[in-house]
């Protein structure tokens, strides 16, 4: 298992790596570095001035040292528009992206998970039918419609809840079912059709066979169907993180989203890189829980069988799923 | 396949067909056929010029309201820009960059697969890794590097679009083709001395074809749902050209006073997607390749 | 003791009924073992479900019969019965372990499920006691191993284990070797011929082979098509087979085959339950076939050898 979840915690940070890298250069590379660093009104000779002050002159290795340098100590540049560090925006919004994002998954795990269950043990009933044809609606229509239409309903018409901001304990209602849908449905069509084919194997008719109560053979089978949900809903919870980007315009919530969006129109591409990287660390945070998540459920990646011949890595991320299902 | 399983959903037996075939989705197939219709003939039938501003006739209604007339059937913006019109031509950018990013990411996709899948060894390792973290990156994360650094446009929506979606396609190709790389025909002609380029045209590309057809159809709600959000946000089209999402943008304000601006384009996008997917999966389940398995 | 009279088992599917065993009825005495044999898709596999009453609508039905376990009508029972029967009664061998074992559960665990109440106060000592007995050695260290840590051989002792911890009086085994290699096979086929004598268990040995059956079993019952074409001792009827279809099995069985392949004495394919021939199910095939038998099935005929078959023309022997 240590060795396991070591070599997963070294690939999440090599993919780190990789994409810091990436659009380090990326920005070096499509022109002017120091127009894109710099207050897009400056004056040339502001330019020059910022140009050195960022060391913009130096080559470009020696920058890219400094830059990973500065990263390790936490250091993400300075935003240009709001003219502060950018650490200074972007960590109290990633923690107000996080609670949504959070909240939104809770539901939608939790939710998705029971009502494919549902479906699945009452398959081709009107149970079944109406979580398919929910899963099929909610994979449909995009969040920002959806929660333009709750706003409607549920704010304006009906006042429950507030249209934005993050001021009382139920402003997050709306945002969070918005951003949920789509994860939901699609929790709840794999696990569907995974607790489905659980079903018509020969495990579960071997457990049948036991004569166990009903409670323990549900167990079974929703433990053994839990692997690929999981692998899926970590995968949806990376998209949730920057799903967030459009509830958050859309409800005005004060996460990086918003944040983003502001820094693409104020030209402050080092507020950008800066929550483009802290986005990524996330995401390969999130992955590498669920890897490890994936190594505590199932015994036959925590404890490889005696190799015989040739090793057995596990090589990829993505667990084998219906490809479809992670859209 | 075991042999001692009755089932709810019962293992393909001998003789006995799965019966899972659903009706033909007739509803979708027309919506699909009305939104390619539009994507393609959109600014021949648009009875205005979807970007003319007519500031006098700001938010009129749609014609069988009070207020409304047919000389604007489904009523107008806060701009006095026909909703029609804008919607003809919000379609035509979701077909243009559903239809040219599905096509372009299947293209790489199959490329990719076939590269890796007949090859096998250290490049298919590679490719099948690349292909896993790709497909695992946020494509809205994408899209806000890709804006920042080249600014907004209908291509680089597309090319977000294709850095999105190939990886899956490559995927599932992948494994398809393995499996019929290792069928007995495409070893027989190995055999028989056709060279490898000759094998993977004649025996493997129309062997996927089903697969990459029900891939690219619910790529395509995808597709359209992700342009939807970056032009929401305004890092996608760039206005003043009509796209569904800045329609609902621009709409956001009205849902109450002036609910023709935001309505039509979401039920417009909704249903797209609606048909796509329901399609997509008609056809998962009909022609039954690797994607449901 | 298990008793099937009479029994229709149909299968429901895309709005049609499948007929998969139509008026099967076999007997296994206490102590005893009783051999099904046929060809894949006869209807073995189907009867053994049907005793487990594992074929509930809306999969299937049993439609008529008597199913009868220890004297208890499982059509008649009711789901919690039916349970407890699975329980006390029922040892069910899977037949292949690797795919009937939960991966995400221990062995401990795996079984303990079973164990009658009075076993479980001190179960790592039972269970140890029990795999020991069925050849799993240091067992006491592997209760909290995983199956995927396990040979195929040694996985299918530990389902036997699960079958056995019960202490069930009827065994119901489905092919119970054919996913292990050959000499693993006889290893388990000896180890249930000595558990059947040693604890009594009425067992049903489901086989494609009729060869392997004569190492176990005491009876044979001989399906084809959803019925039972031939029954009766076992040395009996293999020295004096009288229907055409068991002649055919016996000419095609060799000892340690696969399952599933086609019989290479027999040319065609057995029926669809969909296209079932009028007559004798067998008739497509036959070589004795007459008019007669596309027509009708003939009553079962009972031979001085205490066999029984259903046939119009037997095969002299
Ligand atoms: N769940 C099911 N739904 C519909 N038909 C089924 C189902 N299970 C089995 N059948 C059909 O019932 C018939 C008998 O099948 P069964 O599994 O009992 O055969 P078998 O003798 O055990 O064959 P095998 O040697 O392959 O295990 C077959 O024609 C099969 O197609
Ligand atoms: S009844 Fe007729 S067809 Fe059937 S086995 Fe006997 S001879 Fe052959
Ligand atoms: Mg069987």
């Amino acid at each position: 298992m240590l060795r396991y979840t070591g070599t997963r915690f070294l690939q999440g940070l090599i993919a780190l790596f990789f994409i810091v890298t990436v659009v380090f250069f990326l920005a070096r590379m499509s022109g002017d570095a120091t127009a894109l660093l710099a207050p897009p009104d400056a004056t040339p000779e502001q330019l020059d001035a910022v140009r050195v002050e960022l060391g913009l002159d130096r080559p470009i290795l020696v920058q890219y040292w400094d830059y990973l340098q500065g990263l390790v100590t936490g250091d993400l540049g300075r935003s240009t528009s709001y003219r502060v560090p950018v650490s200074d925006l972007v960590v109290p919004g990633m923690q107000a992206t996080a609670k949504l994002a959070l909240v939104a998954f809770l539901f939608a795990l939790v939710l998705g998970v029971a009502a494919g269950a549902l479906a699945a043990f009452r398959s081709n009933t009107p149970t079944d039918y109406g979580v398919r044809l929910m899963a099929v609606l909610g994979q449909s229509i995009p969040s920002f419609w959806l929660g333009m239409i709750l706003v409607a309903v549920f704010s304006v018409s009906l006042g429950w809840f507030p249209a934005f901001g993050d001021a009382t304990a139920t402003s997050i209602v709306l945002p969070a079912i918005s951003l949920a849908a789509f994860a939901l449905a699609s929790i709840a069509r794999l696990t569907r059709s995974t607790v489905l084919e659980m079903l018509s194997k020969d495990q579960t008719l071997f457990e049948r066979s036991k004569g166990v109560a009903p409670a323990t053979l549900v167990v079974h089978v929703l433990r053994n169907s839990s692997l690929p949900v999981v692998t899926l809903a970590g995968i949806q919870l990376g998209a949730l993180f920057s799903g967030t980007i459009v509830i958050e315009n859309l409800f005005a919530w004060p996460g990086v989203g918003q944040l983003a969006i502001q820094a693409i129109n104020a030209k402050d591409f080092a507020l950008i890189q800066g929550i483009v990287i802290v986005n990524t660390l996330v995401f390969i945070a999130l992955l590498f829980i669920v890897d490890v998540l994936y190594g505590l459920l199932d015994p036959r990646v925590r404890r490889p069988a005696a190799s015989r011949g040739k090793k057995k890595r596990p090589t990829t991320t993505v667990q084998p799923i219906d490809v479809m299902e992670t859209v | 396949m075991s042999t001692m399983t009755p089932t709810r959903r019962a293992p393909r037996r001998r003789g006995l067909k799965r019966s899972r075939h659903s009706r033909k989705p007739w509803f979708s197939m027309a919506a699909m056929g009305l939104f390619a219709f539009c994507g393609i003939f959109g600014a021949l039938i648009a009875p205005h010029d979807p970007t003319q501003n007519d500031l006098a006739h700001s938010l009129a209604p749609p014609f069988w309201a009070e207020g409304g007339s047919t000389t604007y059937l489904l009523g107008t913006d806060q701009l006095g820009r026909d909703i029609l019109s804008r919607l003809l031509s919000g379609a035509q950018v979701s077909f243009l960059v559903a239809v040219g990013a599905v096509l372009i990411a299947g293209a790489i996709g199959l490329g990719v697969a076939l590269l890796a899948g007949y090859t096998g060894g250290r490049l298919d390792a590679f490719l099948t890794r690349v292909a896993d973290s790709a497909m695992a990156f946020p494509v809205l994360l994408l899209a806000v590097i890709v804006v920042a650094l080249y600014g907004k446009s209908i291509t680089i929506v597309i090319v977000v679009l294709v850095l999105a979606v190939w990886p899956q396609y490559a995927r599932v190709l992948r494994s398809e083709v393995i499996r019929i790389r290792n069928e007995d025909y495409v070893v027989m002609s190995k055999v028989m001395g056709g060279n490898a380029r000759w094998a993977i045209v004649r025996h493997i590309v129309p062997n996927v074809v089903p697969t990459l057809l029900v891939l690219a159809t619910l790529q395509i709600g995808f597709a359209i749902i992700a342009e939807g959000s970056l032009s929401f946000l305004g890092i996608g089209v760039p206005a003043p050209a009509a796209s569904w999402g800045n329609m609902l943008a621009d709409g956001r304000n009205f849902m109450q006073t002036a609910w023709w601006v935001p309505v039509f384009p979401g039920i417009a996008l909704s249903i797209t997607v609606l048909s796509a997917n329901l399609l997509g999966d008609w056809l998962r389940q009909t022609l039954d390749p690797a994607t449901r398995r | 003791m298990l008793d099937v009279k009479n029994l229709h088992t149909e299968y429901y599917q895309g709005g049609r009924v499948a007929h998969a065993a139509r008026g099967v009825s076999i007997h296994v005495p206490q102590g005893q073992a009783v051999a099904l044999v046929g060809e894949s898709g006869s209807g073995k596999s189907t009867v053994a479900q049907s005793v487990m009453r594992m074929i509930r609508p809306p999969v299937g039905n049993l439609r008529e019969g008597i199913v009868s376990v220890n004297g208890i009508d499982v059509r008649l029972c009711t789901d919690r019965q039916m349970r407890q029967v699975l329980r006390n009664e029922i040892g069910f061998i899977p037949q292949d372990p690797t795919t009937a074992l939960d991966p995400l559960y221990t062995i401990r665990s795996q079984i303990k499920e079973v164990l009658p109440e009075e076993d479980k106060r001190n179960a790592d000592q039972v269970i140890t006691e029990l795999l020991e007995s069925l050849g799993i050695v240091n067992a006491a260290d592997r209760l909290g191993d995983y199956p995927h840590e396990f040979s195929g051989g040694m996985k299918q002792r530990v389902a036997i284990a699960i079958a056995l911890a019960k202490r069930p009086s009827v065994l119901i085994a489905d092919e119970p070797t054919t996913a292990l290699d050959v000499t693993t096979q006889v290893g388990i086929l000896r180890l249930l011929d000595r558990l059947r004598r040693e604890r009594n268990l009425a067992t049903l040995f489901i086989t494609h082979n009729i060869r392997v059956a004569r190492l176990l079993c005491q009876h044979v019952v001989v399906m084809y098509g959803g019925i039972v074409v031939e029954s009766g001792p076992i040395e009996q009827v293999m020295a004096a087979p009288s229907h055409p279809y068991t002649r055919a099995l016996l000419d095609a069985s060799v000892l340690g085959d696969r399952p599933r392949q086609k019989l290479r004495a027999i040319p065609g394919n057995p029926p669809s339950l969909f296209a079932m021939p009028q007559g004798c199910p067998f008739s497509p095939r036959c070589a004795n076939a007459t008019d007669q038998c596309h027509e009708g099935l003939p009553s079962e005929v009972a031979t001085e050898q205490g066999t029984r078959y259903t046939c119009w023309n037997p095969v002299a022997s």
